[in-house]
């Protein structure tokens, strides 16, 4: 039986793996938990920052996630697919650990952005490849948000995320944080 | 294998369960009544196999599916912006009874039901379940995306599972009794929801309280700490934060 692969780097689907729908509804899924634990992120960094300049500029990246947020929950309805089981776990977590980073200092919560950002903007580049063919109009808007996202680790690295106490410690903790949580809101 | 388009294969899945219900009042739903029902749609085999990779299973979950879109057709056929949510469940889950009486399904609803209560179709029934309920509040306009997606949905499969059993066994005049038991339980969730509501106000102030409790306190530790003891007021502190509303002690 001949057959010709779409896409030639690509492993094909074997059984047992997700079908092409089931694939594109956990990309949905994740993204929209993963912009919701974000928007708690920077809720809980605003709780504990109030005013100041650093403050402003969370509000402005805040602002923004917000924005992805409703992109996707209307994607969501529109779609019928079904939001995480995990949904109040990232409320309660993200905004820990955004009040607990900026407890630590405005530069920690700096490095907890950068960290964070610096997993989605992975995370985005994947889905862009595997979705691509599939959903051109899905993978535009998630190219659109992955760009805001590496503004907010390039705003954080100019901010001196670098010089957070304890950068590394502290940075891979929230990255490998941040890769569990994607891997837990695909499947749950 | 050939590429045979999703159309296709629905139009297949329809006439088979078409045919199938006829018979499976009387016999149940099994291997030889699937097998019948697909000679009478007159659908060729390799076809049907592939309509229904998993045989009996698919076939009572797209009988399922079949009465979920009827549903949703009828209830499109209603004003809904004029209903109250309630009023909306109700009705949906009325139309989704309905459905399966419309096909002279009751009996052949009675066999889904007998036969998904069996250990190995358990899950495909509860699966058949959760779509149903997800297809009745995403027709009746619910938008939510929090944990109460799966709080509606959990709440309408009880009152919607128990509505079922109710109605097998109904004989009153157009299931007047039916219809009656579905209004009660869905008043009792009203009811349930109204108390939750309350309760929900309640811890939420205490939790907002005892933020600001620890915001005060954080803060005068810090003054003391940099200052001095005795160079920070900390009552003067505590009385600012209950005339500001930081502290609100009236609201426990």
């Amino acid at each position: 039986m001949k057959r010709t692969a779409k896409s030639p780097g690509r492993p094909r689907r074997l059984p047992g793996d997700p079908t092409a729908s089931q694939e594109v509804e956990r990309a949905l899924r994740v993204d929209h938990a993963g912009e919701y634990g974000a928007v708690r992120i920077y809720a809980g960094q605003l709780a504990v920052m109030g005013r100041g300049r650093v403050a402003d500029t969370v509000r402005h990246m805040a602002g923004q996630e917000q924005r992805h947020l409703a992109a996707f929950e209307s994607m969501l309805v529109e779609r019928g697919v079904r939001p995480t089981v995990l949904a109040p776990v990232w409320s309660a977590a993200g905004f820990a650990l955004g009040a607990a980073t900026a407890l630590l200092g405005d530069k920690a919560a700096m490095a907890c952005t950068e960290a964070v950002e610096e997993v989605i903007d992975g995370h985005y580049r994947g889905q862009v490849e595997r979705l691509g063919q599939a959903e051109p109009a899905l993978c535009k808007t998630l190219e659109r948000f992955r760009g805001e996202e590496i503004e907010h680790r390039d705003i954080a690295r100019a901010e001196g995320a670098r010089d957070a106490p304890g950068y590394r410690v502290l940075t891979g903790a929230v990255r490998t944080a941040t890769r569990l949580a994607i891997w837990l809101s695909e499947r749950i | 294998m050939k590429h045979v388009s999703a159309d296709r294969l629905e139009a297949a899945r329809d006439a088979i369960v078409a045919a199938a219900v006829a018979e499976a009042g009387e016999h149940g739903w099994t291997d030889a009544v699937l097998d019948r029902a697909i000679a009478a749609a007159g659908v060729d085999r390799p076809l049907a196999a592939r309509a229904f990779p998993r045989g009996v299973h698919d076939l009572v979950k797209e009988f399922h599916r079949a009465c979920d879109r009827r549903m949703v057709e009828g209830l499109d056929r209603n004003d809904l912006p004029e209903l109250r949510v309630g009023q909306r469940v109700a009705l949906a889950v009325r139309l989704r009874i309905e459905a399966m009486a419309d096909a002279n399904g009751r009996r052949a609803a009675a066999r889904a039901v007998a036969l998904q209560a069996l250990p190995e179709h358990m899950i495909s029934g509860a699966r058949s379940l959760v779509r149903t309920t997800d297809a009745i509040w995403r027709a009746v306009g619910d938008q939510s995306l929090d944990f109460s997606w799966y709080t509606k949905r959990a709440s309408l499969g009880a009152i919607y599972a128990a509505t079922v059993l109710v109605w097998l066994q109904d004989e009153s005049e157009g299931s007047a009794e039916t219809w009656a038991f579905l209004g009660r339980r869905l008043k009792d969730i009203a009811t349930f929801g109204k108390t939750k509501a309350r309760a929900q106000a309640a811890t939420q102030s205490l939790a907002t309280n005892g933020f600001s409790v620890a915001r005060a306190v954080i803060r005068g530790a810090g003054a003391v700490a940099t200052q001095g003891p005795g160079a920070f007021p900390m009552r003067w502190t505590a009385w600012r934060g209950i005339r500001s509303g930081w502290l609100r002690p009236s609201d426990r």
